[in-house]
């Protein structure tokens, strides 16, 4: 602890008199995956000080009519990093941000995007509002200085879920897919014209799911509207692209698996630490994250079950 | 005055070391290397025997995620005549976050406590477990802060408002047959939502069997989630009476059926 409050201290310091300083949290280099098409990998990590959060995927498309952007990490520096990526690859302006989910490490860096329209469903845009300010302060306990300048952006264009799913830019067309199931509302985006499909947190890729918001119901539904959406390449909201269903499949099973044991673990009796520490089956052992993960779906997700044998 | 106090404090404050320092040398170093550990030992085990014991284990999140409940599960296994299990969270200090008394007359090796906690600062977590030697038996973690990852922030309840509404709250509970003739209880108090900010705290839980025997006793303390299931292994399978007292003085009881019967 002690440890952690003298590294914020050292960060700080020159920060405060050397700005530039800050260029050096983020180190951002785009992965062409598909024409046009790019990602930033994030760390398989939980949040923590040397990966400043930078723990999810994001990404962006070059259109004729300009760069559209999925998801802005969880700092305005992160977003920054992010624009001088772009800038790299493209002159042309970016001209519409998608954020997939209202978790903290997909959203933070929307105020590196003024005056760039900053599209969400209506539910991921109600929780920025609402619990856009705790989230922030929570990153900030957790990855310190590199949060600095960020603050909170509700997204300004709403998803008409009703309006036709189908946006053009240039030769690129767009599909928003709306889901739910990893949080209340899973923005799904698939290029048809790349079949790249950007599932934000429906799909995780070695790397354990985060379930506190977790609907498991829904959840399956969301991978099933993926694995149906003719997609050609995935870009999970954690962990590696991939060519097939693969990251699809595992999530899913994951999932499956994640449910099972708390049913038998309220169905035994177990108590909720208890469950925490019982070993997990080498496959579900071997994603990053693990078993932490695990036990924070435990934490959120056991007390309703447990509960609900008590009478 | 100013002068005065200050002389006061400094008098009171050397005494204060004197006595740490006369404690000091019988005092095991701690696993947890927590700044507060000397003053755990002078608060709750002065003069006491104390060993660091792996038949203790206590289990809990590494972080903090919900500050509102953070299930924590003690387990003590083959240890004999337990008399009592005193948990302490050094960052909440003083006091226990609750004692638990056993049947002292079971020859109970096995013993397992669970139950939530309100935690919102990092802490070190212990058990500390008395055998009718008189020594204490000592396991424990770390819990930190906040957890991390792609999640919502830690809420931390209030503390309580005080005044009550006078609702009674009920108890709910449910034994599993365990091995060896043991049964698992488990049980919540249950408070309408209203009424839960401004519930009096729970002084006092007992666990009789049908016999009218003492199975159980917990006192709980303030970082205690009253609203969280607790988690008892009782070496018995005879049906049970959950007691429940409150600071207002409030009585609340429910019986849970034989977990022999429950057996499928």
């Amino acid at each position: 602890m002690w440890a952690r409050c003298i590294v914020v201290l050292c960060l700080w310091l020159p920060c405060a008199v050397a700005p530039a300083f800050a260029d050096g949290y983020y180190d951002l280099a785009p992965q062409r995956i598909a024409p046009d098409t790019y990602v930033f990998l994030g760390a398989l990590e939980a949040f923590d000080f040397d990966n400043h959060g930078a723990v999810a995927n994001s990404g962006f498309i070059v259109t004729e009519q300009g760069v559209v952007v999925i998801d802005t990490g969880p700092s305005r520096l992160y977003g920054e990093a992010m624009r001088a990526a772009i800038a790299r690859v493209t002159e042309r302006p970016v001209v519409r941000v998608y954020i997939t989910h209202a978790h903290a490490d997909h959203f933070l860096g929307n105020n590196a995007f003024a005056g760039v329209p900053i599209a969400a469903l209506p539910a991921t845009a109600q929780t920025i509002r609402s619990a856009g300010e705790a989230m922030a302060r929570h990153l900030y306990d957790r990855v310190g200085a590199a949060m600095r300048g960020t603050s909170v952006v509700v997204p300004d264009e709403i998803i008409d879920r009703r309006a036709d799913p189908l946006v053009d830019y240039g030769d690129h067309r767009l599909e928003l897919i709306a889901t739910a199931g990893h949080s209340p509302a899973d923005l799904m985006i698939l290029d048809r014209r790349t079949g790249v499909l950007f599932a934000g947190d429906v799909v995780f890729h070695d790397r354990a799911p985060a379930t506190p918001h977790g609907d498991f119901a829904g959840w399956q539904r969301a991978l099933t509207t993926a694995a149906d959406s003719g997609f050609r390449i995935v870009v999970p909201g954690h962990g590696p692209v991939a060519e097939n269903d693969t990251p699809l499949e595992q999530t899913g099973a994951y999932l499956r698996w994640l449910a099972e044991r708390l049913r038998a673990g309220a169905a035994r009796g177990d108590s909720a630490a208890e469950l925490m520490f019982e070993p997990l089956p080498p496959r579900w052992a071997a994603l990053a994250v693990q078993p932490a993960e695990y036990r924070r779906s435990v934490t959120y997700l056991y007390p309703a079950l447990e509960g609900a044998t008590l009478k | 005055m100013r002068a005065g106090t200050g002389l006061l404090w400094l008098c009171l404050f050397g005494y204060a070391l004197g006595a740490q320092a006369a404690g000091t040398a019988s005092i095991p170093a701690d696993p947890l290397d927590s700044s507060r550990w000397r003053y755990i030992v002078a608060e709750h085990f002065r003069d006491a025997r104390l060993m660091f014991d792996e038949r203790v284990q206590v289990r809990a999140p590494d972080a903090v995620e919900d500050g509102r409940a953070t299930p924590v599960f003690v387990r003590i296994s083959g240890l004999d005549d337990v008399r009592r299990i005193r948990v302490l969270a050094d960052a909440v200090a003083p006091g226990a976050v609750l004692d638990y008394f056993p049947d002292s007359g079971a020859a109970a090796r096995d013993l397992s406590l669970g139950f939530g906690l309100r935690l919102a600062q990092a802490t070190p977590l212990r058990a500390a477990v008395l055998t009718g030697d008189g020594v204490w038996h000592i396991g424990g973690r770390w819990i930190d802060a906040q957890g991390g990852g792609c999640a919502a922030p830690s809420m931390t309840l209030p503390e309580s408002a005080g005044a009550g509404k006078g609702l009674a709250p009920g108890i709910e509970a449910r034994a599993w047959p365990r091995p060896a003739g043991y049964q698992r209880l488990k049980f919540r108090i249950q408070a309408p939502a209203s009424a839960r900010e401004s519930w009096p705290a729970i002084t006092q839980i007992t666990i009789s069997d049908s016999a009218g025997r003492l199975r159980a006793r917990l006192v709980p303390g303030k970082t205690l989630d009253p609203t969280a299931v607790f988690t008892l292994d009782i070496a018995s399978r005879e049906p049970l009476h959950i007691d429940v007292r409150d600071a207002r003085g409030q009585r609340y009881e429910r019986g849970v059926g034989s977990a022999a019967r429950a057996l499928p």
